[in-house]
């Protein structure tokens, strides 16, 4: 008789999920919240995920060392990109400032004598690694 | 002041500045953050070191994005984790996940045992928290996937529900479900490693 008050009186033993959520943040149930208050081994299974929870943080940000320079690396790799990068840039600029003179010429042929800098050949890739 | 003592948020100044020491001092202090974020979800180290050098460059080519307030390690984890999604989804390996799916947790008679809690470890015993999150660190890797980045992302990265479920391409209610039955399996994990004291 007393058992079948009781099993009335508590609603049955929420999901895992539900207390996962109780867990994480208080949950937003208030059925759940009202049964784990009356529940003991809910309050413990809740209490055990937030361990759970506290262990897997810890767990994952135990910081690992690669085996690998990753900063040396990541910069090696920085730096030759832009070794590669530089002389192509230059030189595209170059041809484009090239093409305008080029039409600048064309349009007006003494123009070039007032142009700031005027026609420069694309950088050398070669010497430019080479000063570096 | 040398620069291994200058907080993150100088270096980062200095580095948008144009000093690459300043950058290289940067990446050299976190790259273990970026390592351990790409290999705990990847699980394999290799693939996780060339992740973490992508982050790294991603990092450092994009360094004018970080927000003012934003603070260096965090913003580089999430680029870790994002490029880390990324290759799972590449390779195909980050998928929904049918919800009859794994799931060893739950067991009866296991509910009635309880962690070594933390808060009840005498200070000798602190010496060995040490081995017990490396443990769980490798019981981690051992969890189907889907449900490992899931419990990843939200007790560890703190990414909330809607973010998790995003990031994988899932939905909410499978996303829940992933984080629940990962913890699950989890702590079953534990107690089959002995991981566990009687309960009253």
């Amino acid at each position: 008789m007393l058992s079948g008050r009781r099993a009335q009186a508590i609603p049955p033993h929420p999901d895992e999920a539900a207390l996962g959520r109780l867990a994480e943040d208080g949950g937003e149930d208030a059925a759940v919240q009202a049964h784990v208050a009356d529940c003991p081994r809910c309050t413990a299974r809740v209490a055990e995920l937030r361990r759970i929870r506290t262990l897997v943080r810890e767990a994952a940000l135990r910081e690992e060392m690669p085996e690998r320079d990753l900063a040396g690396g990541a910069l090696a790799r920085l730096w030759a990109r832009r070794r590669i990068g530089t002389p192509l840039n230059e030189a595209l600029e170059g041809f484009s400032a090239f093409l305008r003179n080029l039409a600048t010429l064309f349009s007006h042929p003494d123009a070039h004598r007032d142009a700031p800098g005027g026609v420069h050949p694309p950088a050398n890739p070669v010497e430019e690694e080479r000063h570096e | 002041m040398p620069r291994g003592s200058m907080e993150d948020d100088t270096l980062v100044r200095r580095a948008l500045d144009g000093d690459l020491d300043a950058a290289g001092e940067l990446l050299e202090r976190h790259q273990r953050l970026a390592y351990t974020a790409a290999l705990r979800l990847l699980g394999e180290p290799a693939e996780a070191e060339d992740i973490a050098q992508d982050a790294l460059i991603r990092a450092f080519t994009h360094l004018s994005e970080l927000r003012e307030g934003d603070t260096f390690a965090p913003w580089l984890r999430r680029i870790a984790v994002n490029l880390s999604l990324n290759a799972l989804r590449r390779r195909g390996r980050l998928r929904f996940e049918p919800l009859g799916g794994v799931d060893r947790g739950g067991e009866e008679g296991s509910a009635d045992r309880d962690f070594v809690d933390e808060h009840t470890l005498k200070p000798e015993e602190e010496v060995l928290r040490d081995d017990m999150l490396a443990e769980v660190g490798s019981l981690l890797s051992r969890l189907p996937e889907e449900q490992r980045v899931s419990l990843l992302l939200r007790d560890a990265y703190e990414y909330d529900i809607a973010e998790v479920a995003a990031l994988q391409g899932c939905g909410v209610s499978a996303a829940k479900m992933r984080i629940s039955r990962g913890r699950k399996m989890l702590r079953q994990l534990l107690v089959e490693a002995g991981r566990t004291s009687v309960s009253a």
